[in-house]
This record gives C-alpha cells, sequence and structure tokens, in this order.
C-alpha cells in the first residue's frame, strides 16, 4: 500500500512539474511574441494609424507596440 | 497487476486517445470529459511502470544505447506532449471551464500549441504501442491458452 502510495505521488508531482514548465513556457512566449494591431474598425479609414503618434508607417507600428 | 487487467487499461487509454483525437466527430463536450477522465488510467498505467521511469531516469544517460532507452526517450516524450495538450486543453477549453466557472483571458497562442502537442502526443503513441506490441500478443496468447507471461 505503501509502496502504491509512493509511486502515485511521484507520478502526480512530476506532472505537476512538467505542466507548469510547459505552462511557464508557453505564457512566457505569448507575452514575448507582440500583440497584433487591431483589425479597423468598419467603416473607419483602412490606413492604420500608430495609437501614440498617429504614423501610417509598418516601421512606427512595430516600434511603437 | 495482473497482465490481464494492465491490457484492460492500456487498450482503454488507446481507445480514449483515438476517440480524443477527433473531436469534430465526438464533438466539444465528450472530448473535452473524455480528456480529463483518460487521466485516471494514464495515472493507473504510469503507476504500474513507475518503478522502471525511476530506474530508467537514474541509468538513461550512463549506459549505451539499447532498446530500453528508446523506449525510455519515446515515452519521455509522450509523457511530455499528452502533458502539453492537457495544459493546452484545459485554458482553451469551452465546457469543462463552463462546468467549473473559470473566466480565463486566453492567449491565441494555446491553440497551435494545443493542436501541435496532440498530433505530436499521437505519433509518439503509435510508436509507443508498436514497441510494446510483442508483450500485448504475448499476453492475447497467454489468455487464449498460450504460454505465461513476464511483468515486463
Amino acid at each position: 500500500m505503501i509502496d502504491i502510495l509512493r509511486r502515485t505521488f511521484g507520478v502526480l508531482v512530476t506532472t505537476l512539474v512538467i505542466a507548469l514548465v510547459v505552462f511557464a513556457l508557453v505564457m512566457g512566449a505569448a507575452v514575448a511574441m507582440p500583440d497584433p494591431l487591431p483589425e479597423p474598425t468598419p467603416g473607419a479609414s483602412s490606413v492604420r494609424r500608430c495609437p501614440d503618434t498617429g504614423c501610417t508607417s509598418s516601421y512606427c507600428h512595430a516600434e511603437n507596440r | 497487476m495482473s497482465n490481464k487487467i494492465r491490457v484492460i487499461v492500456d487498450l482503454t487509454i488507446l481507445s480514449a486517445l483515438i476517440a480524443i483525437y477527433y473531436p469534430g466527430a465526438t464533438g466539444i463536450a465528450v472530448h473535452e470529459w473524455l480528456a480529463l477522465g483518460v487521466g485516471v488510467p494514464v495515472v493507473v498505467h504510469l503507476v504500474v511502470n513507475w518503478d522502471w521511469v525511476v530506474f530508467m531516469t537514474m541509468i538513461t544517460w550512463r549506459r549505451r544505447r539499447d532498446e530500453s532507452r528508446v523506449d525510455y526517450i519515446v515515452d519521455a516524450l509522450l509523457y511530455v506532449a499528452l502533458i502539453t495538450a492537457g495544459v493546452s486543453g484545459l485554458m482553451i477549453s469551452q465546457v469543462l471551464s463552463q462546468a467549473v466557472g473559470w473566466t480565463l483571458a486566453v492567449d491565441p497562442l494555446w491553440r497551435p500549441v494545443h493542436s501541435v502537442s496532440a498530433d505530436i502526443a499521437t505519433a509518439f503513441m503509435i510508436v509507443h504501442v508498436t514497441l510494446h506490441w510483442k508483450w500485448f500478443v504475448r499476453v492475447g496468447r497467454e489468455h487464449t491458452g498460450g504460454v505465461r507471461v513476464d511483468q515486463t
């Protein structure tokens, strides 16, 4: 019985540790990846403007993400 | 645990994982609940074989290549892929999250992680079953009147 508990504890702890590592890696990757600029609303100008400066260049967007 | 029960547990896991891999066929509710439920036989499978896992973890990097080492690496990658599919599946779940009252702001990255890890887990599952196929055949023969089989 103690042997089964020992093995079960090992399985659960190992699984939990791997799950936490996976969670941390994916969340870290999600934070590191830049968010895409929002799509323009219907009826609005199709030209995307940087929210900070009003600049329409894609370079400007990348700089202000 | 007898070989007969071990085969039943293993075939239950295999059948469930095949069904889980096709959410379009089962529906998303069955997909999510079955994925949660298969955790129980997977834990049983791991508990039964845990001493082998610990033993191989300790010796695997000291030994030269052999069949057990290939088994161990395949099993380890399968284990990580299954956990990744499970964690990402929980993060993007629709039915389970409603059932427990989660309202998570889910990053869109979880969806491709779930899809890719499920594909990888399925590929390693096929390799895992193939590597242990002889054991399944021997146990099958034992229970159809053939020779007796050891526990490995």
